[in-house]
C-alpha cells in the first residue's frame, strides 16, 4: 500500500463516476481532511443517491472492487485481492442528497475536483453517527466534530448550528461539545 | 436489492437544509469497522495528503494542531 496507490484508487473512482454522469459527495474522513483537520483514514466515503447504487457497483467492479457489506444505508467495497483501500457508500434518498449537494463545495482534493460535503453537513453526519450506531465517540468522531467547528470557525451561536445540535446530538455529546468549545484552543 | 434509506422521507417536504433524512441504524446495520492502520498505511495516508491536499489545507491545518494525528474512523 502506498500514497501512489491511494491517489490512483481515488482518482480512478472519482473520474469513472464523473464520466458516468453520477453526482456524489465526499464525506467521512477524507472530507474531514479536505476541511482542514488531518487524521488518518483508509477508506473513501461518498454519499450517493440510493438509486445510483447499481451504477456504482458497475463502476467499482470495473475498477477491480467487490462488495463486502451492504445494508439499507451503506455499501462497502474492497479490492478483489483484498487489502488496499476500501470505498464506502452512504445511500440517501433524493431529497436528502439534494440538500447535501446544495451545501457542498467543489474543491481540489486528491488530484481531483470533487464535491466535498459542507462543513455543517459534515458535523450533522458525524453527530448522527455518534447517536445512531455503536461508534466509540471518544476515539472516532468526537475530535472530528470539535476540530471541524474550530478550524472552520463555525459560529456556534448561529441558529442553524444550534438547530443541528438539537437535531443530531445526544444530550451528553451536546453538553461536552459546548463545554469544550468554551475553552481556549 | 437496495432498501430505502429510511422509513420516512421528511426531508422531501422540509425546506430546512439541515433536516436530513438520515437512516436510523440498528445493530449490525452500520458499516463495517476498519482494522487499526499499520504504520505503512499511516505513512501512505500522510503522503497522500502532502501530495494532494487542497490549496488552503496547510493554512487550515496550522489553525489547530491535531492532538492525535493518527486516528482511524
Amino acid at each position: 500500500m502506498s500514497a501512489d496507490s491511494m491517489s490512483t484508487i481515488f482518482q480512478e473512482a472519482v473520474r469513472a463516476a464523473q464520466a458516468a454522469g453520477r453526482d456524489f459527495i465526499l464525506i467521512g474522513g477524507h472530507a474531514v481532511n479536505a476541511r482542514g483537520y488531518e487524521r488518518t483514514t483508509l477508506d473513501f466515503d461518498f454519499a450517493i443517491p440510493l438509486d445510483d447504487l447499481a451504477a456504482w457497483k458497475n463502476i467499482l467492479s470495473g475498477l477491480g472492487y467487490r462488495s463486502i457489506h451492504e445494508t439499507k444505508a451503506f455499501a462497502q467495497f474492497e479490492p478483489v485481492g483484498g487489502g488496499g483501500f476500501r470505498v464506502d457508500l452512504m445511500l440517501v434518498n433524493d431529497a436528502t442528497f439534494a440538500k447535501l449537494l446544495a451545501g457542498s463545495e467543489v474543491r481540489s482534493y486528491g488530484g481531483c475536483e470533487i464535491c466535498v460535503a459542507g462543513v455543517l453537513h459534515l458535523v450533522a453526519l458525524k453527530l448522527h453517527a455518534t447517536r445512531t450506531w455503536d461508534r466509540d465517540v471518544q476515539g472516532k468522531d468526537y475530535y472530528d466534530i470539535l476540530s471541524l467547528i474550530r478550524i472552520n470557525r463555525i459560529d456556534t451561536c448561529a441558529p442553524e448550528f444550534q438547530s443541528i445540535l438539537d437535531r443530531y446530538a445526544t444530550p451528553s455529546i451536546k453538553e461536552r461539545l459546548l463545554s469544550d468549545l468554551k475553552r481556549s484552543v | 436489492m437496495p432498501h430505502p434509506a429510511s422509513k420516512s422521507d421528511s426531508s422531501a417536504i422540509s425546506s430546512d437544509p439541515f433536516d436530513l433524512d438520515l437512516p436510523e441504524i440498528g445493530p449490525g446495520e452500520g458499516p463495517l469497522d476498519h482494522p487499526e492502520p499499520t504504520f505503512d498505511e499511516q505513512i501512505a495516508h500522510a503522503q497522500f495528503l502532502l501530495a494532494a491536499a487542497p490549496p488552503d489545507f496547510y493554512e487550515l491545518r496550522r489553525a489547530l494542531m491535531n492532538p492525535e494525528p493518527f486516528r482511524l474512523d
